[in-house]
C-alpha cells in the first residue's frame, strides 16, 4: 500500500471514527452532536476508498485534479458545521441569559421572604 | 397527606388541553400531579395552576427529555415511589393509569408501559409511524433480545429504583426508545399492558419528517453505542 492522499484519507477516518465512537461511549460528546461527525467521517470513507467515484465526481464540476475533489467536500461540510455552531452558540447564550435573570429574580425573592420572616417575629 | 404516586405532566404549548387531563387523572385516581410547563408561552401554567396542582416552570425550553428528569427530580426529592407520564395533549387515557400501576405495585417489574397494540384503527400517520416503530421494536429486540412493541409510548409508569436512575440519566431528545434500552441493559424489568390511544386533541406534532429522519438515526445510534458501554 503506498501512502497517497487517498490512503491517507481513509486511515483518518477510520481512527476518526473509532475516536468519536469512543467519545460517544465515554459520555464526553452527545450522540445528537456525534451524528454530523459520523456522517462526515463515513462520506470521506466513501470517497477516499473510492477513487472512481471521485474522479466521476471531479469530472462533472470540472475539476482537473480529482484529489481537489476531497478538498472542496472536506471544506464544504466543515463550513456548514460551523454554521450550525453558531446557531447553537446563540441559542446557548440565550438560554444562558435567561438563566441567569430568573437565578438573580429566585435569589431576590427568597431574601425578601428571609426578611419578612425576621420582621415579623 | 402526600400521595405515593406522582403524575408527571410535561407541557409546551398545550392551554387547550391541559386543564382537562388534569380533571380526568383526578377523576380517575387519587394520586398527586405534577405539571412540568417545558416554556410555554401560552396560558399552560396559568391554566394549570387553576386546576390546584404543582406546577413548574422550567424559564427556557429544554424539550421533552429535560422536562421529563425535572419532573423525576422532584420525584426522587420527595420521596415519592411510583411515577406516571401523562401527556398534555390527551392522546393519553388517565382510566388506564390503574392498570399501569397493577403490575407496578406488586413488584412484578420496574416500568410498565401504555402500549397501543391493540390500537384505534384511525390513528393518524399510522403507516410512517408503524413502520419506525418496527423498526425499533426490531432494533430492540436484536440488541437485548427481548420485545417491546410499542417503544414510542411515552404512557408509562416506573418505580422508585428507575425513578433514581432516570435521574441521574435521561436523553434530553427522544428519549421513550432510548430508556427502554438504558433501563433493560441494566437489568430493569419491564412489562407492556394494552391501553386506548387516542389521536392528539390539541397542539401541534413536534415531529416533522426531516426530524423522523434525524430521530430514527440519533435514537439508533444511541442504542448501538449503549452496547458498548
Amino acid at each position: 500500500m503506498v501512502l497517497n492522499v487517498y490512503t491517507f484519507s481513509v486511515i483518518f477516518s477510520l481512527i476518526f471514527l473509532l475516536v468519536v465512537t469512543d467519545f460517544v461511549r465515554k459520555g464526553t460528546l452527545s450522540e445528537q452532536h456525534s451524528l454530523f461527525w459520523f456522517i462526515f467521517a463515513l462520506a470521506m470513507l466513501l470517497l477516499a476508498a473510492n477513487s472512481r467515484l471521485l474522479e466521476f465526481l471531479s469530472r462533472l464540476l470540472h475539476i482537473y485534479y480529482a484529489p481537489s475533489v476531497l478538498f472542496l467536500f472536506g471544506f464544504l461540510l466543515i463550513t456548514i458545521y460551523s454554521f450550525h455552531l453558531t446557531i447553537i452558540v446563540s441559542r446557548q447564550s440565550e438560554k444562558l441569559l435567561k438563566l441567569t435573570q430568573e437565578i438573580a429574580l429566585l435569589k431576590n425573592k427568597i431574601e425578601e421572604q428571609a426578611d419578612k420572616t425576621v420582621k415579623s417575629k | 397527606m402526600q400521595s405515593s404516586t406522582l403524575v408527571i405532566i410535561p407541557a409546551y404549548n398545550e392551554v387547550a388541553t391541559v386543564g382537562q387531563i388534569i380533571k380526568n387523572i383526578k377523576r380517575w385516581c387519587d394520586a398527586d400531579i405534577l405539571v412540568v410547563n417545558d416554556g410555554s408561552t401560552d396560558g399552560t401554567s396559568a391554566t394549570a395552576r387553576a386546576e390546584k396542582v404543582t406546577v413548574i416552570d422550567l424559564p427556557c425550553n429544554l424539550g421533552i427529555g429535560g422536562a421529563m428528569q425535572a419532573g423525576y427530580l422532584y420525584a426522587c426529592q420527595h420521596g415519592y415511589e411510583f411515577a406516571v407520564q401523562v401527556d398534555a395533549d390527551g392522546q393519553h387515557e388517565p382510566r388506564f393509569i390503574a392498570d399501569l400501576m397493577q403490575p407496578l405495585r406488586a413488584g412484578e417489574v420496574d416500568m410498565v408501559i401504555g402500549s397501543r397494540y391493540v390500537e384505534n384503527r384511525n390513528y393518524r400517520g399510522a403507516l410512517a409511524r408503524r413502520a419506525g416503530s418496527w423498526f425499533f421494536t426490531f432494533l430492540l429486540k436484536l440488541l437485548t433480545g427481548q420485545a417491546i412493541y410499542d417503544t414510542t409510548s411515552g404512557f408509562r409508569a416506573i418505580n422508585r429504583q428507575v425513578l433514581a436512575e432516570f435521574a441521574r440519566r435521561y436523553p434530553p431528545d427522544y428519549p421513550e426508545v432510548e430508556v427502554i434500552m438504558q433501563l433493560l441493559r441494566r437489568g430493569y424489568r419491564i412489562k407492556e399492558i394494552p391501553v386506548v390511544m387516542y389521536p392528539r386533541k390539541g397542539g401541534h406534532s413536534s415531529i416533522t419528517l426531516l426530524k423522523s429522519v434525524y430521530y430514527m438515526f440519533k435514537v439508533s445510534l444511541a442504542m448501538v453505542i449503549d452496547c458498548l458501554r
